[in-house]
């Protein structure tokens, strides 16, 4: 049996390796949301290339599933969908469609609070 | 500061951080490995350029030979490289030396450039959870970038902080900016208003820093060649505030003797009138009347003479409530620049700086006068080599290779991150002075009974978290003096025209002195003297009270 700081461990490093990454250039969009040209690509990379050239859904799995197998959590389901929509989403964002980087912005800052959040209360539950 | 672009060094194993400085970080320079002229960003040849950044320590090092100039380290921490490409290590985990390759590789940096500011792109929480990371120490030095890794605004006023921490005056005298947007504010507006010629109102609390504000950065930042002074002015009678500020000829009056005067001295430098509200009206009259001429006029003296003073005045009294009062002339307070006024936020609002602001004064602590002394002999009793210097960890054990390592635990820095600090920085930096010098004591009591461990290991020094909750309940109040009246022979002399507040601690100066004596410098002893309850905690406190008020006994 994982020990709970083990869990707390895993979920550092879920919300480093995915959270922390996918926001990177969502942190440094305008609260317009309007994504400006120069930050399109960056954004691109954050999603869809985040490590070793894996989409973020693809390592959010590898990470999340030691976690749900010994605490499930409905905040890696949401993830979980919010990452599926990005993927869907992502022939919209490779054509620059404005309204899907803009959504893509939000998922992304939405995903990292979802983490850290979980990241936080992993370790706050530790003995 | 020069002219030029600052120019960074980004540690990084992937495009991440560098892309991001580059696409949004356009105040500063590169260093690149290929050395073309030019920032990075202008290059023709970036789209698809690998050689940005240093991406492992190897490349560290070619970077740190091709560039002596590099003014700040944008260093990450996780680096998912081939294992022949990370520095040697004892970790067997692969995956653990990768994930904490940075702090290695800052570890290694140092060796070379003790001093070159490093940026790591991490937070402390993302660090708590790894056991190795407990190597990484707050020193002046070392900034974590926290939540504003990734946020370009937040991460260029952080690189802003940090280049600015590096060109103040010396490591005892740095001042600390902490992260707080006040702050970051405040060094902004700070800065700019140095460079004009109008006056500077600095408003905060009592202890917040407004006299380290005034000496530390604004004089710095005016780049005036004159003399830095400062006058307390609810330490000086008021009438004889005028001669004090403007001097006096001979004659004068009954008693008079040649003054120079502080405005005069201060001449193309900067003057710091600190309790600004405690100004007679008088001499408010005549501070109106240099502020609007530029001009002087001593007293007994018919002749005026121009002066070139950049002043500074500074309160933590309601200024406007005194106007209103008629306690203040409007007309001065408006010559005072009020619209401009620089508000340093208290110490619990800006309670996230605490830990940077705590290893400043650690070091601060050792950097001269006689703790450094004392470190100096812990030093030659320990027989550790290199120079008496201190920085601060928190957390575990942490190694250092010279000076001493004081280390508090994550339990000690969060009970005084709830701690209230009405006394603000100055009440923690007092702290830091005695938590750390009660453990230095400790550890040289230790040393020089034989008790002490050998070797490397003495350079860290635990602080325990007993004294650092018995210095933050220490204090100072009536209902713990125990039984007035048992004091022999105590006989306390008043000075003439002291204010209130100097009498208070006039008296106070005297009646510990006194004890000391009479107890031949037994605190317990004094302790019992003046308090009810544990007489060994009580004697911690009086033994703080007795260092605060600059009465400082070092040994047993």
């Amino acid at each position: 049996m994982t020990a709970p700081s083990d869990l707390a461990r895993l979920a550092a490093r879920l919300s480093h390796d995915v959270g922390k990454y996918v926001a990177r250039t969502a942190h440094n969009v305008p609260a317009s949301r309007v994504v400006p040209e120069p930050l399109v690509d960056m954004l691109l990379k954050d999603l869809f290339e985040l490590d070793r050239g894996r989409r973020a859904s693809s390592v959010f799995e590898e990470g999340a599933r030691p976690i749900e197998e010994r605490r499930p959590d409905p905040r890696l389901v949401e993830v979980r969908a919010l990452l599926g929509e990005l993927d869907a989403m992502e022939a919209d964002m490779r054509a620059h469609v404005p309204e899907a980087l803009s959504r893509a912005v939000a998922i992304a800052l939405e995903v990292e609070a979802l983490l850290r959040g979980l990241a936080v209360d992993l370790e706050r539950s530790e003995p | 500061m020069t002219g030029r672009r600052p120019k960074v060094l980004v540690v990084d194993d992937g495009d991440r951080y560098v892309e991001l400085a580059h696409a949004l970080l356009r105040d500063y320079d590169y260093a690149t490995r290929c050395d073309l002229p030019g920032p990075c960003w202008t290059c023709e040849r970036r789209p698809g350029c690998q050689l940005t950044h240093a991406h492992d320590a190897p490349e560290v090092d070619e970077a740190l030979r091709r560039h002596r100039d590099l003014d700040v380290v944008l260093l990450d921490v996780a680096f998912d490289i081939p294992e022949a490409r990370l520095l040697p290590s004892a970790e067997p985990d692969l995956e653990k030396r990768r994930r904490l390759q940075g702090l290695a590789i800052l570890n290694h940096l140092r060796r070379a450039e003790k001093e070159l500011p490093v940026v790591l792109m991490t937070s402390l929480a993302e660090l708590e959870l790894e056991d190795a990371a407990s190597g990484l120490t707050a020193d002046e030095y070392v900034t974590l970038a926290g939540t504003d890794a990734f946020d370009a605004r937040a991460l260029g006023l952080l690189i802003e902080r940090v280049l600015s921490r590096r060109v103040l005056p010396s490591p005892g005298g740095a001042y600390v900016w902490g992260s707080t947007p006040a702050m970051a504010r405040l060094r902004r507006d700070a800065t700019t208003l140095a460079r004009t010629s109008l006056p500077v109102l600095i408003l905060g609390e009592t202890g917040t820093g407004k006299s380290a504000l005034a000496e530390q950065v604004i004089h710095v930042a005016s780049g005036r060649p004159g003399p830095f002074l400062a006058v307390d002015l609810s330490a000086i009678p008021p009438q004889l505030a005028a001669a004090e500020l403007f001097g006096t000829a001979r004659g004068a009056f009954s008693g008079a003797v040649e003054r120079t005067g502080l405005f005069a001295e201060a001449d193309r430098g900067t003057l710091l009138l600190d309790e600004i509200g405690n100004l007679p009206p008088d001499v408010q009259r005549m501070l109106l009347l240099t502020l609007q001429t530029g001009r002087i006029t001593r007293l007994g003296e018919s002749a005026s003479r121009a002066v070139d003073v950049k002043l500074l005045a500074a309160t933590n009294a309601d200024l406007e409530g005194a106007v209103r009062d008629g306690r203040f002339r409007p007309d001065l307070y408006a010559r005072l620049n009020p619209s401009a006024r620089l508000v340093i936020p208290p110490l619990r609002e800006r309670i996230g700086d605490l830990a940077e602001l705590l290893a400043g004064f650690v070091s601060a602590t050792f950097h001269s006068g006689p703790d450094r002394e004392l470190l100096a002999s812990y030093l030659r009793t320990t027989a550790l080599s290199g120079l008496p210097s201190a920085s601060l960890g928190i957390g575990r054990a942490v190694e250092t290779t010279e000076g001493v390592k004081f280390v508090i635990s994550r339990p000690s820095l969060r009970a005084l991150e709830s701690h209230a600090w009405p006394g603000n920085v100055r009440e923690l930096s007092m702290l830091a002075a005695n938590a750390t010098v009660f453990a230095l004591a400790d550890a040289v009591r230790a040393a020089e009974e034989g008790r002490a461990v050998v070797g490397e290991a003495v350079r860290t020094i635990p602080v325990p978290a007993r004294l650092v909750r018995e210095l933050l309940s220490a204090s100072w109040s009536a209902e713990r003096v125990a039984e007035p009246g048992r004091l022999p022979g105590f006989a306390p002399t008043l000075a003439a025209g002291a204010s209130l507040r100097e009498v208070v601690r006039d008296m106070e100066k005297q009646l510990l002195e006194h004890l000391f004596r009479l107890h031949g410098g037994d605190f317990v002893a004094m302790a019992r003297a003046l308090m009810t309850g544990d007489p060994e905690a009580n004697a911690r406190r009086v033994r703080l009270r007795f260092n605060q008020l600059g009465l400082r006994v070092r040994g047993r």
